[in-house]
């Protein structure tokens, strides 16, 4: 590229949040605020429903960025050195991502959103698989449950962004190994947690249902919304003058390659699921698709979803020019922003099983749609703890031992 | 990415300061001298096994597989273990030589030219057990290729993943051998211009395809090269997800859950690295190759190994789990009958060997120990076999009607076949290692200044680093 090797050291090191990054969480989080208010219309199964995907959508950002410190530590990433305070930033969302959990978890108890609360509402065979489930799906535990998760995400994350700042103030390259360390006993929760919270937090929606596929399924979708998001905090403040001489295209390259990796990595796992519960007919497994097969839920399920999360980012940022566009990067995280929502709308809000005139109601897409209003408000709230948290630190890791070679990084 | 600002903590990937003519002679020499004692020994082994192995396999095609101890019960045992294990194996060459390649992992030029032919080598094993079970495999072509016939109706079956196997198979074959072709181009063109002998020339004169080193064909080849690691990478993913579909798609407990496809392909690349852990640990301490074949290298591969290894028991916590969610009783008879059925003695075969085994890989002066490693990468063959015996045969035995429940046990003709296949295997490998040059040294060129100390402020950081890297 013409850019060349250039490096310019003089960027500011010290980071205030920009008032329009500011202005657009707030306005975002009034959105949602508003949204949230304004979906209670449709009953508290409606608003929680679109808190909970708020939620999620958030909470899988803060988990995107412990994973991508810890698996780039793993694996001796040194591209990610200049911009690694971006997710060491995201994980301070932890707390507030707690905060909006215990929402669900209000939900949980005061609503019908999660089905297997009022095992007494089910009919027969139903009633029987519900009641099967109680041991692992019953109040107490899953409250038990989201404190050892939190504790987990907050305690690791506490102490491997503990060691980066430990890193800046005396530039001992110890805390890389330290955290090399740190990041593999990480990962073994980091495993085990996302593949239990998906199914407490989002399967258990649907508690007759089962796939063995719905752990790293949902890890897909935290992945791909992940790297979107990272893209589109970057741009953010790149706007406002910050990393804009040390993160450039080839970074970008690499965020864009990442992109289409993981919407291809989601769109397998998506495809697999589907297709094999399609292919072997067992009624147990194809009752959650029938609820989508027919009438208006079909479109959103099958049509926008996968063009969405897959066919936009795959076609759009296949050829290396389009990856190295800086610009075009930022629209299609946008959309895959916009796919994650699409993703967990369609799985939350139809319900196989909805009574007509029973509590559990089975939400049509156009009556359901603006919840993306409450799921913007997660982001705007996001946005805000990260911008918050950048301030913090100083913005470049200068003494991290991959600095140099994160500068020059070029493909 | 610039050499010139590779990070302090970045070690070598060759050792020994070695200069690029001996880089050259070090992998040249090895197959332009007599081949040694030892590996004729080897040779005239793998080629007696392998010859055993062929009499067999006529025999059974002679008499028929009811030489094999399949029942009406278990119908699926030795032969679609084989297959699935041989194609698993098969995993890790083109893993290293594509995937890695658009990771940009510098690593893995030394060991890629190696595992790719591994690779081919484990396909052609693996293709053998469906060709057998054909029972009349003269008669294949009819049942397997999709062509315009004169027999009406018949055609083959397009909604089985057994026909979409040929398909992945072959196209994997396929794009695998052009692959590790085009990469042996270069190299094969030093062999040729090294050559004394006319039938030498000769030989590696066509197989480098008239390559002269020029900028030109230099550009040509390198474009070649990513397009081809770019169309090899969804291969690799989609071939084990197909063979995983044989099983996934069907109604059987044990066979049918959704995860199979991640869980199959991840299986493969642990039980294919372990595979090329055991080749190339022999291979670099007979052939002398500890400069380039490091014990960084092992390292690396090692960590793979412990990665996939615990996601292929994260896989079996999450299948058990499901069972018990899922309120099915079958799902959950087939999983209990797996831990404590009369196959259980193979369940707990597979999940030591698997899950356990590999654990010890969490400590780094056992990561960096070849004997260790050595001894685990067989452990992790073992338990990858047993896997796929598992999945199939337990699942298969207890069936729907308990009056039909019967037991499996294989007989001489599947087992001799099965060591057979490993006869065919290493006498390709001993000829590769004889005929090619066994290490991508064109390659490994390109990144013989990675890591290395450069001047004497480098110098000075890089042996504190090294001196950290012992803590870590």
């Amino acid at each position: 590229m013409s850019e060349g090797h250039e490096v310019h050291h003089d960027e500011p090191s010290t980071f205030t949040a920009p008032a329009p990054v500011k202005s657009l969480a707030i306005g975002l989080m009034a959105l949602g605020g508003v949204g949230f208010g304004l979906s209670w219309i449709g009953g508290a199964n409606m608003a929680w429903s679109g808190w909970l995907i708020g939620s999620w959508i958030a909470l899988g950002f803060a988990l995107f960025g412990i994973f991508f410190i810890a698996s780039t530590s793993l694996a001796n990433g040194a591209w990610p050195a200049v911009l690694k305070r971006v997710p060491e930033a995201m994980t301070r969302y932890f707390p507030v991502a707690a905060l909006t959990i215990g929402g669900v978890a209000i939900g949980l108890l005061t609503s019908h959103l999660y089905e297997w609360t009022h095992p007494e509402l089910q009919e027969g065979e139903h009633r029987h698989q519900v009641d099967g489930k109680s041991a692992w799906l019953n109040t107490p535990w899953w409250l038990i449950r989201t404190v050892i998760y939190f504790a987990i995400w907050i305690g690791f994350s506490w102490m491997i962004v503990g060691l980066s700042r430990k890193q800046d103030a005396d530039g001992n390259v110890k805390h890389t190994f330290t955290t090399k360390k740190l990041s593999a006993v990480f990962c073994f929760f980091f495993a085990l947690t996302v593949s239990a919270a998906s199914i407490d937090y989002i399967k258990s929606i649907e508690p007759v249902w089962f796939s063995t596929m719905f752990g790293p399924y949902q890890f897909a979708g935290i992945f791909e919304s992940g790297w979107a998001m990272l893209a589109i905090l970057l741009i953010l403040l790149r706007k406002n003058g910050y990393l804009k001489n040390v993160v450039n295209e080839n970074h970008f390259h690499n965020l864009g390659q990442w992109l289409v990796a993981s919407s291809t990595f989601w769109a397998y796992l998506w495809f697999c699921q589907f297709m094999l519960i399609w292919y072997s007919n067992i009624p147990e497994e194809t009752q959650h698709y029938f609820a989508r097969w027919e009438g208006p839920w079909f479109w959103v399920t099958f049509v926008v979803n996968p063009i969405l999360n897959w066919v936009i980012p795959f076609l759009v940022l296949l050829p290396r020019s389009n990856k190295r566009n800086i610009r075009l990067v930022g629209i299609v995280s946008v959309i895959v922003l916009i796919g994650r929502f699409v993703d967990l709308w369609q799985f939350v809000l139809p319900r196989p099983h909805a009574g007509h005139d029973g509590p559990v109601a089975h939400y049509l897409p156009l009556e359901s749609f603006g919840l993306v209003f409450v799921a913007a408000g997660f982001v705007g709230a996001f946005i805000f703890v990260v911008m918050k948290a950048l301030e913090k630190a100083p913005l470049l890791a200068k003494k991290d031992p991959f600095y140099e070679e994160s500068l020059h990084h070029h493909l | 990415m610039s050499g010139n600002a590779c990070s302090p903590l970045r070690e070598p990937l060759v050792l020994g300061g070695k200069k690029l003519g001996d880089i050259t002679q070090d992998v040249c020499g090895s197959i332009e001298g007599k081949p040694s004692t030892l590996w004729w020994f080897g040779f005239l082994l793998a080629l007696t096994v392998a010859g055993i192995g062929a009499a067999t396999m006529g025999y059974q095609i002679y008499t028929g597989i009811g030489t094999w101890g399949l029942n009406k019960t278990v119908g699926w045992a030795f032969d679609i273990t084989n297959f699935v294990f041989w194609v698993g194996i098969g995993h890790a060459g083109t893993l290293i030589s594509a995937i890695l390649c658009l990771f940009r992992q510098k690593w893995r030029t030394s060991v890629n030219r190696s595992a790719e032919a591994m690779t081919i080598f484990a396909v052609i094993c693996a293709a053998i057990f469906p060709f057998i079970h054909m029972g009349r495999p003269w008669f294949g072509a009819f049942w397997a290729l999709p062509y315009p016939n004169f027999r009406g109706p018949l055609w083959v079956n397009f909604r089985s993943p057994l026909l979409w196997d040929v398909f992945a198979i072959s196209t994997y074959f396929t794009i695998s051998l052009v692959f590790w072709f085009i990469g042996l181009i270069p190299d094969n063109a030093t062999v040729r211009d090294r050559a004394k002998h006319w039938l030498r020339r000769a030989f590696y004169g066509t197989v480098s395809l008239g390559w002269d080193g020029s900028v030109k064909k230099w550009n040509h080849y390198e474009t070649a090269y990513l397009i081809f690691a770019g169309l090899s990478t969804p291969l690799v993913v989609s071939v084990h997800t197909i063979v995983s579909m044989d099983f996934a798609t069907s109604v059987i407990p044990g066979w049918h859950t959704t995860i199979f496809p991640p869980y199959f392909v991840i299986g493969a690349i642990f039980s294919g690295f372990a595979m090329v852990q055991t080749l190339l640990l022999v291979a670099r301490k007979t052939m002398r190759l500890e400069s380039y074949i490091t014990v960084n290298h092992l390292e690396v591969m090692a960590k793979i190994i412990l990665l996939t290894g615990s996601l292929v028991g994260l896989a079996y916590g999450t299948e058990f789990f499901i069972a018990w969610y899922s309120g099915s009783q079958y799902e959950q008879f087939a999983f209990i009958n797996r831990a404590t059925g009369p196959f259980s003695w193979a369940y707990w075969i597979m999940v030591s060997c698997n899950v356990l085994s590999p654990q010890v890989l969490w400590f780094r002066a056992l990561r960096r120990n070849p004997v260790v490693l050595f001894i685990m990468s067989i452990f992790v063959n073992i338990g990858m076999w047993f896997e796929r015996f598992v999945i199939i045969v337990t699942s298969l035995h207890r069936d729907f009607l308990p009056s039909s429940w019967s037991y499996y046990t294989p007989t001489w003709v599947e087992a001799v076949t099965f060591i057979g296949t490993f006869g065919i295997f290493f006498t390709c490998f001993f000829l590769f290692i004889r005929l090619l040059p066994a290490i991508a040294f064109g390659e490994v060129k390109g990144v013989m200044k990675w890591g290395q100390p450069k001047g004497h402020s480098h110098d000075a950081g890089h042996s504190h680093a090294h001196g950290e890297v012992k803590h870590a």
